[in-house]
């Protein structure tokens, strides 16, 4: 390789690296512990448990019957149900359909009794949430992160190229420590991001994909969605709603074998201001994040139309266990934050072989480089 | 390159590894998601081989520090 390609790449390796180190710290500071926020939710009190875990399942109205009680005024948006929670149905509320995510109250109700088991997604694992999704600054600052992971792929991809100059005349996993503490760091730096390679980019980027589900999910609003209830364009916001039993009888009818993942009330941003959209999920791990919508209308609960996701959303859906990490049980999570520390250890250390490059003055040199890399 | 053994052995010396750990990582990431009973088995071994690379690169060097 010429030294005038090793250091155009080590440019756009540094410069990609020190423009996002510091958000990339955060990223993998505020991620780790929320590798485990189950985990942390119920030791800090803050996971709610039903109350039986056997009996015969209360109806989706008593359900909703029951959210609209516990928070009088406002209107429910969502009810869902996690496959891994059989003996809960969680409730969103809000101020309008349309009201702002922040600002919806979601609780958590005993699926067979319906009563109120507490609110969900507050304590202090909320604000490490925050932090890593959006930085309390919304969706400008989503998106701004998901610039900071893109500019993370750009700097793994150019470390890969940087790694054979670097490494070309040394066996694999080489650590020179006894001849300098910055060669000893560069090779630790060098080492620990070549075999992280796949994971980071595989986290890295299906995080910037959840950067843009909001956008997506408008795309399939203004797309998909706007062609399924065509039909029925013109008529008005429901003035009564149907029965949540009506909807959810003929939606389970309409995707046999399929459970209920959750319901998105007219006028939210998941369906039309007239249709309930009732997501359905499959039971394998894979089809479980596929989900189906089925449209109704909502004021009769007649089936208006059901049509698989487009292939964006679905791979937005399959990203997003890529990015958690959270379905091959505890042993893959401690993987998972071994795997962040790691990375954090990378970071931290190419910030530092570039602040001791700087100071020393002294370019790190590859093997076979035929002119040193300015710094 | 041009499949001549002399140029290709540096670059499979240098890359070999990196490469099979990251299609490890790759099938274990995927065998979790798609068979979830055997796969997470099989992505606790191939997602972890990085970590435990690491860690056994890390535990040779402080052994022979001890020696020297």
């Amino acid at each position: 390789m010429k030294a005038r390609t090793v250091r155009t790449w080590s440019a756009v390796h540094t410069w990609t690296s020190l423009i996002s180190t510091l958000f990339l710290f955060l990223l993998c500071l505020t991620g780790l512990p929320l590798i485990f926020h189950h985990e942390i939710d119920e030791l800090l009190g803050y996971a709610p448990q039903p109350e039986m875990h056997s009996g015969v399942k209360a109806t989706t109205q008593a359900i909703a019957n029951s959210a609209l009680t516990a928070d009088p005024g406002r209107v429910l948006q969502y009810i869902s149900w996690d496959k891994d929670e059989p003996g809960i149905a969680f409730a969103f509320t809000n101020s309008a359909p349309n009201g702002e995510p922040d600002k919806a109250t979601v609780r958590a109700f005993d699926a067979v009794t319906t009563k109120m088991l507490g609110p969900v997604g507050v304590g202090p694992m909320l604000i490490v949430l925050k932090l890593h999704v959006d930085m309390f600054a919304g969706q400008p600052g989503k998106l701004f992160l998901g610039g900071m992971g893109l500019l993370f792929a750009v700097a793994i991809i150019s470390g890969v190229v940087l790694y054979w100059p670097f490494t070309r005349r040394l066996r694999f996993a080489t650590i020179r420590d006894c001849t300098s503490r910055r060669v000893g760091w560069l090779d630790w730096h060098n080492l620990i991001g070549v075999v992280t390679i796949a994971w980071a980019l595989v986290v890295g980027l299906t995080g910037v994909v959840n950067t843009w589900a909001e956008l997506m999910l408008n795309q399939w609003k203004a797309n998909e969605l706007a062609v399924m209830v065509a039909p029925f364009a013109g008529k008005p916001p429901p003035t009564q709603l149907a029965s949540l039993d009506t909807v959810v009888t003929r939606a389970r009818a309409t995707a046999p074998g399929m459970d209920m993942a959750f319901i998105a009330f007219p006028g939210t941003p998941f369906t039309s201001s007239h249709h309930f959209a009732v997501f359905m999920r499959g039971d394998t791990p894979l089809t479980a994040r596929l989900l189906k919508p089925v449209l109704l209308d909502g004021e009769t609960g007649e089936v208006a139309d059901s049509r698989a996701l487009p292939v964006y959303l679905q791979a937005l859906l399959i990203s997003q266990p890529l990015h958690f990490g959270d379905y091959g049980g505890m042993p893959l999570k401690i993987i998972w934050a071994a795997l962040d520390v790691l990375t954090m250890i990378v970071i931290g250390s190419g910030l530092y072989l570039w602040v001791a490059r700087r100071r020393k003055r002294v370019p790190a040199r590859p093997y076979g480089a035929r002119a040193p890399i300015p710094s | 390159m041009h499949g001549s053994p002399d140029r290709l052995r540096p670059w499979l010396r240098v890359f070999g590894v990196p490469i099979l750990l990251g299609v490890l990582t790759t099938i274990g990431l995927l065998a979790a998601l798609i068979w979830a009973d055997v796969g997470k088995y099989i992505a606790w071994v191939t997602v972890g081989a990085p970590v435990a690379i690491v860690g056994w690169v890390w535990l040779c060097r402080r052994l022979q520090k001890r020696h020297q």
